[in-house]
Order: structure tokens, then C-alpha cells, then sequence
């Protein structure tokens, strides 16, 4: 007597191949009609895979038709290294055109430098190999540049500013400079970038100083001219040494726009500020 | 004679085998199709959706907060999308409470943060941003580890120069790893991420 599995085995073995095929095909029949209902149902993919490539950003222009010769006020920061981003702030300047370009100390930027251009700012990145020098802007031919110098800083540069606020005074700071080298004179533009008030600035002991006020569209202006005691210079070598104190009013802002740094021979000594302590 | 025999009693099993798999396998493929269309399908319903999402996409919930709710002035009660996430510094996490803003490109610091964060913001890159009206502002690019629930995730920040700047939470980094819900019902943002 054949036992259980036996006797299916024999069951399945006697089945026709005819059979076993024609079976296959009604399945395979009945499988492929969900099959292709579902596809026929399923929505057309209509998103393009170019639309997810991500794509360099172009220069933010609209050429505005200047209606006289271009003007640069201010360029913000006056300090920057390699590939940071720095605002010329002007006005008649145009846009990114064939014929507007922007030069670092004689050196005309590529497009590729160049982040946005409108009538009122042009922002540029530091490009790689930059130096220190003027700024220069050609619009349609007619060419200007900022009365200041712009430095090319890195981690080695050792002349540094900053305007450290009080800690129990918050409208009071104190600006220190380290590594004035053989440097006798120093000018320089506190710019109030916000708020309504006045600025009083005093000198250290020390240090002679002369202020101007002028009264630019980014701001108002004070341009302070410094001399020094020579001790200063040997002091500054290792320590920020304090040069002036600035008082401002409450609820205004007031940042280091421009520094210039010159020795006996006329020659400039590159500066930076520390981000942290450009503005107070 | 015998082993004749044992060859011939093989052979009729195999091919009654042979013959059961070719049913069972033709069996499996129709299952399988069917059981793809129910799936999506059921995928198509709302009620089973959110189960089956679970269950495809492995989604962990990661955090859940409750709205924080100010009073203006001009417009009475309004939702602050506001959390609070421990954020990296050097003297271990510190809870700092950000502004979930899909408007902002990236997160956001004011700079004081920096040094909280032992950032050096003279080795960083220095970009402008563009806030409110078009205004431009110095930010420098930067990195900041903030705790999602109990993961550590690293997120790119720039820290702004406006000292007033408002901590946020922008788009790359954090909407693009977290899908972030607002339950009305509930009054709670949830932060979740797919494990």
C-alpha cells in the first residue's frame, strides 16, 4: 500500500505536460492582466531628471541704464581673503555687461568672480592669486574707483583690528591694534551702519588724532587720522595695544569701513579685522 | 535487474517533482504580481497609506514638540515654529531654540555663537546673505552639530555679523534629512527622519 506522498507524487507524475503547460499559461494569463492594468493605471512620469541636476549660479544682473557717471562710495568689507565675498557700494554702475568690469589693484575680474551686479552694488568673491590695491569700476567706458585701499589678507597677515565692546557698557568700545610694524600713521572710517545718533570718538594716550565728518548714502562717515608714539609699534608686536574709544547711541550700530596703515615711506601695511569685532 | 529498477523508480520521481515545480513556481510569479498590486493600491488609499509608508520607508520619529503660540499686536494668536535642540558647543550641548523657516536657504547663527561653538570665523569662507527686503549681511560658512532626539547630526550654519540675527533652521541640511509636520490637532511639529 503506497503511502501518502507517494501516491501525490504518482499524482503529479501522471499529469500531462499538455496539461501542466495549459495550467502555466491561465496563471501567467490571469498574472499578466493585473500586470498590465496596474501599468496602464499608474501615472505617466513626466519630471525631467535634468530639472534635479543642481546648476551653478549665475550672476544676479539687471542692467540698469546709469544716468551719469558711475560713483563707488564704500567697499565692504575693506579686507578679505581668497574667495570671500566683498560689496561695492556705489551708484550709476550699471550691471554685468561686455562692457562693465571690475579690477582688483589693476587686475580685471572674471565672471566667474563675480557674484551679483546691480545699479547700486556690484558683490565680488577674492580670486585666487588677488593682491592688495584699489578697486576699479568701468561702466560703458567711463571709469571710477574707491578713494580706499582693499587688502588681500590670509592667516599670516599680522596687522589686525579690533573694536571690542565694553562689557559694562555696551555703547562704548575700544579699538586695538596688534602688529603695527614700522607703521606712523593710521586712517580710518567708522561707518554707523544702522541707527540715528551720534559717534564720539577719544584717543588713547599716546596717540594724536584728527576727525572729519562726511555723510556718504551707505552712512554716515568718521574719517579719523592717527599718529603715535613709536613705544606703541614694539608693544603692538605681541598685544593689541588700545588707540581710541568709541561711544555711540544706543540702539545704532558702528563698524570699521576702511583702514590704512602707512609707514615713513608712504608704503601700506595690510590689515584685517576680526569678524567678531568689526562692528558694535 | 535491480538496479534497472531503482534507475526507473528515480526517474518517475524526479519528473513528478520536476512537474510540482513547475506548477508551484508559475503559482509564486501570479502570487507575487497580485500581491504587488494590492500593495500599491492599498499605497493609493489614504487610510493604509501612512502604515504602509511606515513600513516601506522605515520612517523614525524622532521628535515631537508642542507649538509655542505668541499674541501680536496686528494679527491676536499666531503658531511660532519654534524649537529648542541642543546644539554642540565646547563646554558640552546647550539648548538653543531656533526658528524652522523653509524660507531660509540654510541655518542661520548670529556670530557670538561662534566662539560658543569654538568656530574660528577668520578661517571660514565669508558669504553675504540676503534677509528681509533684499537687505545683504556678512555670514561666514560654517558647521554646527545639533541632537535630533538622541541622534547627532551635522548640519552646514552661517553665522551671521548682525549680532541680532535670529537662530534658524533653513533648508539644506535639515529639510532635505527631516520631514517636518505641523499637527494641528495635536498642536505639536514633529521632526522625524527616515531610518
Amino acid at each position: 500500500m503506497p503511502n501518502a506522498s507517494t501516491r501525490t507524487l504518482k499524482w503529479f507524475y501522471k499529469l500531462s505536460w499538455k496539461k501542466i503547460l495549459g495550467f502555466n499559461a491561465f496563471v501567467m494569463l490571469v498574472a499578466s492582466f493585473w500586470l498590465a492594468r496596474q501599468l496602464a493605471l499608474s501615472p505617466t512620469r513626466t519630471q525631467s531628471k535634468a530639472a534635479l541636476l543642481p546648476r551653478p549660479q549665475e550672476i544676479t544682473s539687471q542692467f540698469e541704464t546709469p544716468t551719469g557717471p558711475p560713483q563707488v562710495y564704500l567697499v565692504d568689507h575693506f579686507f578679505g581673503k581668497v574667495g570671500d565675498a566683498v560689496l561695492i557700494h556705489g551708484k550709476n554702475l550699471g550691471g554685468a555687461s561686455d562692457n562693465t568690469w571690475v579690477a582688483l589693484a589693476g587686475k580685471r575680474l572674471t565672471e566667474a568672480d563675480l557674484v551679483a551686479w546691480t545699479g547700486s552694488f556690484i558683490e565680488f568673491r577674492v580670486p585666487q592669486g588677488a593682491t592688495s590695491g584699489p578697486v576699479t569700476v568701468n561702466v560703458l567706458g567711463q571709469e571710477t574707483a574707491w578713494e580706499g585701499v582693499f587688502f588681500v589678507i590670509d592667516e599670516t597677515t599680522p596687522g589686525q583690528l579690533r573694536l571690542v565692546a565694553d562689557e559694562t557698557n555696551p555703547n562704548k568700545a575700544v579699538l586695538s591694534v596688534k602688529g603695527l610694524a614700522d607703521g606712523n600713521s593710521l586712517l580710518l572710517w567708522f561707518l554707523v551702519v544702522s541707527g540715528e545718533g551720534e559717534v564720539t570718538i577719544a584717543p588713547a594716550p599716546g596717540v594724536n588724532f584728527s576727525q572729519v565728518e562726511k555723510n556718504l548714502p551707505v552712512g554716515k562717515i568718521y574719517e579719523v587720522n592717527l599718529t603715535w608714539n613709536q613705544s606703541l609699534n614694539q608693544a603692538s608686536v605681541v598685544n593689541f595695544v588700545p588707540l581710541l574709544t568709541v561711544t555711540r547711541g544706543a540702539e545704532m550700530s558702528v563698524g570699521v569701513a576702511r583702514a590704512e596703515l602707512t609707514n615713513a615711506n608712504g608704503a601700506l601695511i595690510p590689515l584685517g579685522v576680526h569678524p567678531l569685532y568689526v562692528s558694535f | 535487474m535491480e538496479i534497472m529498477a531503482l534507475s526507473a523508480e528515480k526517474q518517475w520521481k524526479l519528473t513528478a517533482v520536476f512537474k510540482f515545480l513547475s506548477l508551484f513556481l508559475s503559482l509564486i510569479v501570479a502570487a507575487m504580481v497580485l500581491m504587488w498590486f494590492r500593495q500599491n493600491r492599498m499605497i493609493d488609499t489614504n487610510e493604509s497609506k501612512a502604515g504602509f509608508a511606515k513600513l516601506l520607508t522605515q520612517e523614525e520619529v524622532r521628535l515631537t514638540v508642542p507649538y509655542k503660540q505668541t499674541v501680536y499686536k496686528h494679527f491676536g494668536s499666531a503658531i511660532n515654529p519654534q524649537v529648542e535642540l541642543p546644539v554642540k558647543t565646547i563646554t558640552g550641548y546647550k539648548n538653543w531654540e531656533f526658528l524652522i523657516d523653509s524660507g531660509a536657504v540654510v541655518s542661520a547663527l548670529p556670530k557670538t555663537a561662534a566662539t560658543d561653538m569654538g568656530a574660528d570665523l577668520t578661517s571660514l569662507p565669508r558669504i553675504t546673505i540676503e534677509g528681509f527686503a533684499g537687505q545683504r549681511t556678512f555670514a561666514y560658512q560654517g558647521e554646527m552639530v545639533i541632537k535630533v532626539g538622541s541622534s547627532e547630526v551635522v548640519i552646514p550654519v552661517v553665522f551671521s555679523e548682525n549680532p541680532y540675527a535670529n537662530n534658524i533652521l533653513g533648508r539644506i541640511g535639515f529639510f532635505d534629512n527631516f520631514n517636518i509636520t505641523f499637527d494641528v490637532d495635536q498642536k505639536t511639529i514633529t521632526i522625524s527622519k527616515r531610518g
